[in-house]
């Protein structure tokens, strides 16, 4: 139970954490070693299954499967988190460069903009 | 005061019921209009290339925190303007109201006047809607500290130093606390001015669903 609550506060802290500081290279470095843990973990629980038991136990899980289900929950947390966060930087980076365009394009149709009269 | 050295900052995107009549109204006065059109793909555009006004257009549609930002701008590259007014193009403001809010600015009392739907008239929306808008109200006031009784009314008036300050950066309509935010950061004087909203059955299906205010949150937070 102890263990529970601690996995939840932890998430939400590094959750919060990677939303407020991801423009930082240290965030950005931790998306990648996270991947990197994460393909290691694999590689490992693949050629040692008995180690996957022994983690599980470790964090008070009695089962292998478990485990996968936790990790994956919070994998797919992870990725949709940070997919949802590109897609917003990239819908404000395109409507930037079409305010760009029409404020160009006006400027050519209404040359006296800037000038007072 | 002249009219043309107020410019009034139209978004809109697929209004073309409505537009003809806004833009009628505001020529009328003698406003100088800035319009943008959001990317419609109705006949919006054609209507609004008729009239003697400014017209910016985006390519697509990206919302319309995006398309008054652009708006904001190109307006406040013109020297000749002192004060500017967010007008909505659904026909809910009235142009004769445009001499209400920019007076705080004329008097040189406020940088950036809200208009507002419900100064104690609250009471008359629905119970959901009154409980999301209190708690938008109480969320500006933690954040902020600025007392509004509408945070996400259409109807803004700003002089040149407020104009100079905003910056939107969310497309969607989040946009509106975004206003509040920024005139709290840059110091300046806001004031709010009761307006009156004209709820035709045509600008109420076309407006926000109390479920954006979810989206709204959402953005706020991650950010």
């Amino acid at each position: 139970m102890i263990l529970k609550i601690i996995i939840i506060i932890s998430i939400l802290i590094i959750g919060i954490w990677l939303i407020k500081a991801r423009k930082n290279t240290r965030v950005r470095a931790w998306q990648k070693l996270v991947f990197l843990v994460f393909i290691l973990s694999v590689i490992v629980l693949t050629l040692f299954p008995n180690f996957a038991l022994e983690i599980a136990f470790l964090l008070g899980l009695t089962r292998v499967t478990d485990l996968i289900v936790y990790g994956t929950i919070l994998i797919f947390l992870f990725v949709t988190v940070n997919i949802y966060l590109k897609f917003q930087e990239m819908q404000s980076q395109l409507s930037r460069l079409a305010r760009k365009v029409a404020i160009q394009e006006a400027l050519l149709r209404y040359p006296n903009w800037e000038k007072e009269n | 005061m002249e009219n043309k050295k107020t410019c009034v900052i139209v978004p809109f995107y697929n209004e073309e019921k409505s537009l003809t009549t806004v833009l009628q109204d505001l020529t009328k006065e003698d406003y100088s209009v800035v319009a943008i059109d959001d990317g419609s793909t109705d006949n919006s555009f054609e209507i609004a290339s008729k009239f003697p006004i400014t017209l910016l257009k985006h390519v697509t549609n990206f919302g319309q925190g995006a398309a008054l930002q652009t708006g904001i701008a190109f307006s406040r590259l013109n020297p000749n303007f002192d004060y500017f007014v967010t007008f909505d193009s659904d026909g809910q403001h009235q142009v004769k109201e445009i001499k209400n809010v920019l007076k705080p600015l004329i008097d040189n009392t406020s940088d950036f006047v809200f208009g507002t739907r419900f100064q104690d008239k609250l009471s008359r929306l629905p119970i959901i809607k009154r409980i999301i808008l209190k708690l938008a109200i109480y969320y500006t006031k933690a954040s902020t500290g600025i007392e509004l009784s509408d945070t996400h009314n259409g109807f803004r008036a700003l002089n040149r130093s407020a104009i100079k300050e905003i910056n939107l950066n969310f497309s969607n309509m989040t946009h509106a606390s975004e206003f509040i935010e920024q005139a709290h950061k840059s110091n300046l004087r806001v004031k709010e001015i009761p307006v009156n909203i004209l709820y035709t059955k045509y600008s109420k299906r076309k407006g926000q669903s109390i479920w954006n205010s979810i989206n709204i949150l959402v953005d706020l937070f991650l950010r």
